[in-house]
């Protein structure tokens, strides 16, 4: 069990770590037969890497051997193993051969917005920044609604929500005030609370912000989370 | 073949050119590969718990089985809801004109999740909508590219920069009192789309 956490300031200089709730599903989809009858899902073996064109090639190298060696022994179906279902797995890394390796070398590979690469680093960790080690700043940074929504797409939600009463207390007075403002507010990283977040481990760098509605005493506080701003494609940086 | 998408709107018609957008094709994007000792770049393959199989790539097939464990086609497919009862797959929006709503509101638009982002060329704009779009209106319009079963929500609006269909999926979050305490829960909906992520774990669990 788990439960993704946020560390908030509010614009009177109180902070609180508050739980952020995923929005909800439909149950999903399932499938049936024509018959009305359930169908479950399942991924099953095609071929090993023993069976692989690869190997074939490597063993046999021209393909008129390889011709041969099919017509005279199923070099490229094991009969016991295809059809099988796969079952859990791991990713693995192999070399040119298709052997496992046991180490291997990370690289970060940077490509640009047409897919060309331009650059090659060491890989640099990137931890998440949802409760940072200090406290977290108010930005104090408002947005009206209205050009938040046409200037960012929003493709992330979570539900900021309480796990006791004075939580309950801190969220409602925020949500109270974004809604009397009429504006989200800008939540971020850093000193001035203007920066990045970064919801898990090398995660996309998102711009966040919050917006809050209240009915009595009851409220709705949203964190929208942005990675990127509309505008076409041959205007952006 | 470019995408399009016809509207209308007050009974005039509107044809729109779609481009995608999102933010590897607005700022480019990083890819974490591993080398071999020579410096090689390393294919990945998946390695079953037992140890018995490297299944490289195309080495698997999906299937969907039914009781008798015989393979169903998938044009037999037909989809249901937790309860059983089929859902019905409505059909494509594309190629059929569909009617812009509104203006809607901001609130029915931060009501939604933005699951595809298109930046919006018209090849030709019916002077009503072109005028309702400057003063700031934001419409929605059914857009459903392929068949499926999710809803067909999307929302059309203006910026500085252009003009730009949002396809979004309602968030379905609801006000809570202070009685309502946030109950802890495994897993997460939003976590399996985050493109720049490479350093989870990949495994399939059967």
């Amino acid at each position: 069990m788990n439960q993704r956490r946020i560390w908030l300031a509010d614009h009177r200089g109180r902070n609180a770590v508050v739980a952020l709730v995923a929005r909800r599903r439909d149950g999903g989809v399932q499938y049936a037969d024509a018959q009305g009858a359930p169908a479950r899902f399942c991924r099953v073996v095609k071929g090993t890497e023993a069976t692989a064109w690869e190997r074939l090639r490597t063993e046999h190298s021209d393909p008129e051997l390889i011709a041969r060696a099919l017509l005279a022994g199923d070099p490229e179906a094991d009969v016991e193993t295809v059809g099988r279902a796969v079952g859990p797995c791991d990713r693995v890394f192999v070399d040119g051969q298709g052997k496992p390796l046991y180490s291997a070398r990370p690289v970060d590979v940077l490509y640009d917005a047409d897919g060309r690469e331009t650059d090659r680093s060491e890989p640099v960790e990137t931890p998440a920044n949802l409760v940072p080690e200090t406290p977290p700043v108010w930005s104090g940074r408002l947005l009206s609604r209205d050009e938040a929504v046409r200037r960012y797409a929003f493709t992330r939600a979570w539900q900021v929500r309480h796990t006791n009463a004075l939580e309950h207390d801190f969220l409602h007075g925020l949500a109270e005030y974004l809604e009397q403002q009429n504006r989200l507010a800008l939540v971020g990283s850093g000193p001035r609370g203007t920066g990045p977040l970064i919801t898990e481990r090398n995660a996309t760098p998102m711009k966040g912000f919050l917006e809050g509605r209240t009915r009595g005493d009851r409220y709705l506080l949203v964190l929208h989370l942005a990675a990127f701003e509309l505008r076409p494609p041959q205007e952006a940086s | 073949m470019a995408a399009h998408l016809e509207v209308t709107y007050q009974g005039q018609p509107s044809r729109f050119t779609l481009a995608a957008i999102d933010r590897k094709r607005l700022h480019g994007y990083t890819k974490r590969v591993a080398l071999d000792a020579d410096g090689r770049e390393c294919a990945t393959a998946h390695l079953t718990r037992d140890g018995r199989f490297l299944l490289s790539a195309g080495s698997t097939a999906d299937l969907y089985l039914n009781n008798e464990g015989d393979s169903v086609p998938r044009n037999d497919l037909v989809p249901v809801g937790g309860d059983g009862r089929a859902l019905g797959e409505p059909t494509p929006t594309t190629g059929r004109p569909q009617e812009a709503e509104g203006p809607v509101s901001v609130e029915e638009l931060l009501d939604c999740v933005v699951v595809r982002a298109y930046a919006v060329t018209p090849e030709s704009l019916a002077p009503a909508l072109q005028s309702a779009l400057a003063r700031g209106g934001i419409f929605r319009v059914a857009h459903r590219p392929r068949k499926g079963t999710q809803p067909a929500v999307a929302f059309l609006l203006a910026n500085g920069h252009g003009l730009f269909l949002l396809q979004a999926e309602p968030s379905g979050f609801e006000f809570v009192g202070p009685d309502q305490i946030a109950a802890e829960v495994d897993g997460w909906a939003d976590d399996s789309d985050d493109e720049f992520d490479f350093d989870q774990p990949e495994r399939w669990d059967a």
